[in-house]
């Protein structure tokens, strides 16, 4: 071998060596995939928390924030060949169901939940199982609501209070559009189904019915559907950079100012804090609009299981740890306390010192209190399925038929008649 | 020991024993493989669960609209990859190897660094450069000639446009580098003699270069089939995922991937598979014959 | 006289090449002069104003090699990534194939060309067979079977062999090793990719 090749191998295993360093003795390690940089921090945090209550047994994280869509496929490869599965790992909602095919290689959770359960909103927790086994832990409601940067509308001469209707919100739109003809009412989705999913769960109605067939076709879809675009024709509503607010091309969208109205779950609050800070002090949370006054003014969206896999070292302290993190008191404290996410445990959202701190950096953003928000809507939050078909449908609108409706603006019933067939023909 | 380092050294078994590791390679890491997927796709693979399912995979890739288009971006693409790269590099090395040319080792080199860059690394290069913003450089370079921004990554033609120039960006140089090694094999005196004959630039290229270095342009042409069919990395490093606006950007060996890794079907994804490589092979079968390099004795 | 026309004819064919060839040398870089300059600059201006050649000297900094090399961030922050890690595997694996293929390819194609024996044009079948086949295919089975010897299919993918032609030469080129991008994509390459952004 050349002797330059020598010392350049020799230089980089040196580097190798240098950045490996020694573990510590007795310390449980868990290699942790997210795909959220909060989630993350999250765990650090409640790992700490652990090991001061069981100093006995104290477990250190080795977390990777990967990419969404990469982070998924490595787990999916990894369960399905054994190699390279990490212990403890975030799923998100709408993948999930993949994971749960033919024999779910996740453990089972349902003794390390036990002590918490009775406390936490059930349908949480069913959209994590499978035939009466919990494979993941829930970390928010998701509740969804409507953020109003109310700068801009006060100064087109809108309160934001008094949008309750769908009518109304164009209406709106339209008043913003005489003031700010640049700026928008609000962001018509087309890498994700927030809206048109929370349209639907007003009507009363979900993206799949309950023995699994998919809804897409249907008059409550293309009230939704037509709704927007006609507004997104309208000039009221347009769509966004990378098409949805939950990315950085969205994020940078809002950041600037260029919208109104962005109607997501609540965990969203936790995007304005930590990436819009233009944004600071000028947003407001507000019941999102509904289709006729009456009808439930928030549902249940998004959403991330963790799971420990089957291939976990030690998967007992791993569900032990898994289950406090997530379930109990001092975590739902926490999730909302670091994350800014409505914590599944809806018992404390009547804890005012916890909701209404001044101190909490998520209420010091915005203008409303997020709990009083969510206190109001809290009979009215909805749950959508999730089922093994969830996946694909999920796949299809996201790529295919959002884009159909809100970038090329195609016939909607037309639309719709495509999606439902190739969504059929895609489930075996 | 003596026995098989005289088997070794034999010298009628010599040829078989060069060829061995290949054939080895060949058995273990190629046919067995084949040969499972072609079982899969007659099944539904599930972990935990395998059951057979018959010729259902083939018929639901029948009616499989997102199939076909796939299918079709793949074509498109494998069609424009092979116009634009077989004839265009073989201009440019036959200016390259010109003695009119003025330090052609250098441009060849800028050329060829294309290649040098992961695909990986490309595509996120151009995925950035194709932005849809109106800062992004491709917009810039629009507002430049006063034209309104798009967004690139967002249509059909201008998806297209981007992959197709990304292969083009990556790939020239390469192909340069083979026509310039065949071109270097015809010596000087053909194109003087040529030129004593009465042919003017045009035609020397024509009529003497083109046909000389015809099996490198048979080689090239085979590979780019393959690769323009078989392609993916680039469109998943462009869209950011498989997961492309209307799907404008999955390939053939996309669809693989969504159904086999993303959707967990891996019995169906070996179908696609299968499908792909029929394909191809037929293909490149028929090109291989056209050119007449397939059916010719090789002594 | 004749030979002054020729000779200035030829500088100006001359020149017009060298200026073409300029031209697309420099539409060649202009992705690495982008990403070069790039390096510089924080993931946020990439965010907002897209990958530009804008040179604003005020915004450039050493601060994202000094992350990859320390894992500092430009905050002060103390985020350890396994960049080195990911560069020592593509190390490690890249020898570890090139070896490989080379020892097969090198075999096969001194038999194919040095002998005439039985089966040598089935061979030369297989060979072609293999250029044919999309790599993809071939690693399904790989996951949906969990197999002890997954490691190996890395190198075994790679011994697609050279192509010959007419012997004795042949043209050995990028064409052996599709470099395993597939495999790669699934196993680890979303290292460097997500290390532009999550740094930023």
């Amino acid at each position: 071998m050349k002797r330059s090749t020598l010392s350049m191998l020799v230089l980089f295993l040196a580097l190798w060596f240098a950045f490996s360093g020694p573990a510590a003795a007795n310390v449980t390690k868990f290699t942790f995939w997210t795909f959220i940089p909060q989630h993350a921090r999250f765990f650090d945090v409640m790992a700490e928390k652990w090991n001061e209550l069981h100093p006995d047994r104290p477990v250190e994280l080795e977390s990777s924030v990967m990419p969404y869509d990469d982070m998924h496929n490595k787990l999916q490869i990894a369960l399905q060949s054994g190699v390279g599965a990490p212990d403890i790992c975030d799923i998100e909602i709408s993948r999930f169901p993949n994971y749960l095919m033919g024999v779910p290689q996740l453990m089972p959770l349902n003794a390390y939940f036990e002590a918490y359960i009775d406390d936490i909103v059930p349908s949480r927790l069913g959209i994590y199982s499978k035939d009466g086994n919990m494979y993941g832990a829930p970390t928010h409601v998701g509740a969804t609501m409507a953020f109003y940067y109310v700068e801009i509308l006060e100064s087109a001469g809108i309160d934001y209070r008094e949008i309750k209707t769908w009518d109304d919100f164009a209406e709106a739109g339209r008043k913003l559009k005489q003031v700010h003809p640049d700026k928008f009412m609000g962001i018509a989705e087309t890498s994700a189904a927030w809206t048109v999913t929370a349209m639907l769960a007003q009507q009363g109605t979900d993206l799949v019915s309950e023995d699994e067939r998919p809804l897409i076709n249907t008059p409550e879809m293309l009230r939704a559907v037509t709704t927007m675009q006609n507004m997104v024709k309208e000039g009221i509503m347009t769509t966004c950079p990378d098409g949805q607010p939950d990315t950085e091309g969205g994020k940078g969208f809002i950041d600037q100012g260029n919208v109104a109205c962005v109607i997501m779950p609540q965990w969203f609050m936790s995007r304005f804090v930590d990436e819009m800070p233009s944004m600071y002090q000028k947003m407001a949370i507000a019941p999102m609009p509904v289709f006729e006054e009456g009808m439930p003014r928030s549902v249940g969206l998004g959403g991330t299981g963790t799971v420990v896999t089957n291939f976990a070292s030690n998967k007992e302290l791993a569900g032990e740890f898994v289950a406090y993190a997530k379930l109990s008191e001092d975590a739902n404290r926490m999730i909302w306390e670091d994350m800014g996410f409505d914590p599944c445990n809806t018992a404390l959202w009547t804890d005012r010192e916890m909701t209404h701190n001044p101190e909490n950096r998520y209420n010091q953003y915005f203008l409303t209190n997020a709990f009083d928000v969510l206190l109001e809507i809290k009979d009215e939050i909805m749950m959508v399925r999730s089922t093994s078909i969830s996946p694909t449908i999920n796949q299809y609108l996201t790529t295919v038929m959002l884009n159909e409706l809100f970038e090329d603006l195609l016939d909607p019933a037309e639309v719709l008649e495509n999606a439902q067939y190739d969504i059929e023909n895609q489930i075996f | 020991m003596t026995r098989i380092r005289k088997f070794l050294y034999n010298q009628k078994a010599a040829p078989y024993v060069f060829v061995l590791p290949f054939v080895l390679t060949f058995l273990i890491f190629f046919v067995y493989p084949v040969l499972t997927t072609i079982r899969m796709s007659f099944q539904e693979v599930l972990p935990g669960m395998v059951t057979n399912v018959g010729w259902k995979n083939y018929q639901r890739l029948l009616g499989d609209r997102i199939f076909r288009t796939a299918v079709g971006n793949s074509f498109r693409y494998m069609f424009w990859t092979v116009l634009i790269l077989i004839p265009m590099p073989l201009v440019l090395a036959y200016m390259l190897n010109s003695r009119l040319m003025v330090a052609s080792e250098f441009f060849r080199g800028v050329l060829f660094l294309p290649i040098l860059v992961n695909v990986v690394v490309a595509g996120t290069i151009f995925r950035l450069m194709f932005g849809e913003l109106p800062g992004s450089f491709m917009n810039t370079v629009r507002a430049f000639f006063g034209l309104e921004p798009i967004k690139w990554l967002r249509q059909k033609e201008t998806g297209m446009a981007a992959l197709v120039l990304m292969a083009c960006w990556r790939w020239t140089g390469v192909n340069i580098l083979y026509y310039l090694a065949a071109l270097k094999n015809i010596p000087l005196e053909m194109y003087e003699a040529a030129e004593i004959d009465g042919a003017n630039g045009w035609q020397r290229f024509r009529h003497l270069a083109v046909p000389l270095v015809k099996p490198t342009i048979i080689y090239v042409l085979t590979i780019s089939i393959y690769a323009g069919l078989a392609m993916f990395t680039e469109s998943y490093m462009l869209w950011a995922g498989n997961n492309s606006p209307r799907n404008i950007g999955l390939t053939i060996v996309g669809y693989l991937y969504r159904q086999g890794w993303e959707q967990n079907r891996m019995g169906f994804a070996s179908a696609v598979g299968l499908v792909l490589l029929l394909v191809a092979s037929i293909i490149s079968f028929i090109q291989l014959r056209i050119t007449g390099v397939f059916g010719k004795e090789r002594d | 006289m004749a030979a002054r026309k020729h000779t200035s004819m030829q500088a100006s064919v001359r020149l017009v090449m060298l200026l073409f060839f300029l031209l697309i040398s420099a539409v060649v870089l202009l992705p690495f002069a982008a990403i070069l300059l790039a390096s510089f600059k924080p993931g946020d201006e990439l965010i907002r104003f897209g990958l530009n050649l804008r040179l604003d000297w005020d915004v450039m900094s050493l601060a994202n090699y000094k992350y990859l090399f320390t894992g500092i961030t430009r905050t002060g922050q103390y985020l350890p990534h396994d960049y080195l890690l990911w560069y020592r595997n593509s190390v490690i694996l890249t020898v570890m194939q090139t070896g490989f293929t080379l020892f097969v390819s090198s075999w096969v194609a001194y038999g194919l060309a040095a002998y005439r024996f039985r089966g040598r044009n089935a061979i030369f079948t297989c060979i072609l067979v293999i250029l044919m086949i999309p790599f993809e295919i071939l690693m399904l089975p790989m996951y949906a079977r969990p197999a002890p010897w997954g490691f190996w299919t890395v190198f075994g993918g790679s011994s697609c062999p050279l192509w010959l032609m007419p012997p004795p030469s042949f043209s050995s080129a990028s064409s052996c090793c599709p470099f395993l991008r597939t495999l790669w994509t699934l196993d680890g390459w979303t290292g460097p990719a997500s290390t532009v952004f999550s740094s930023a």
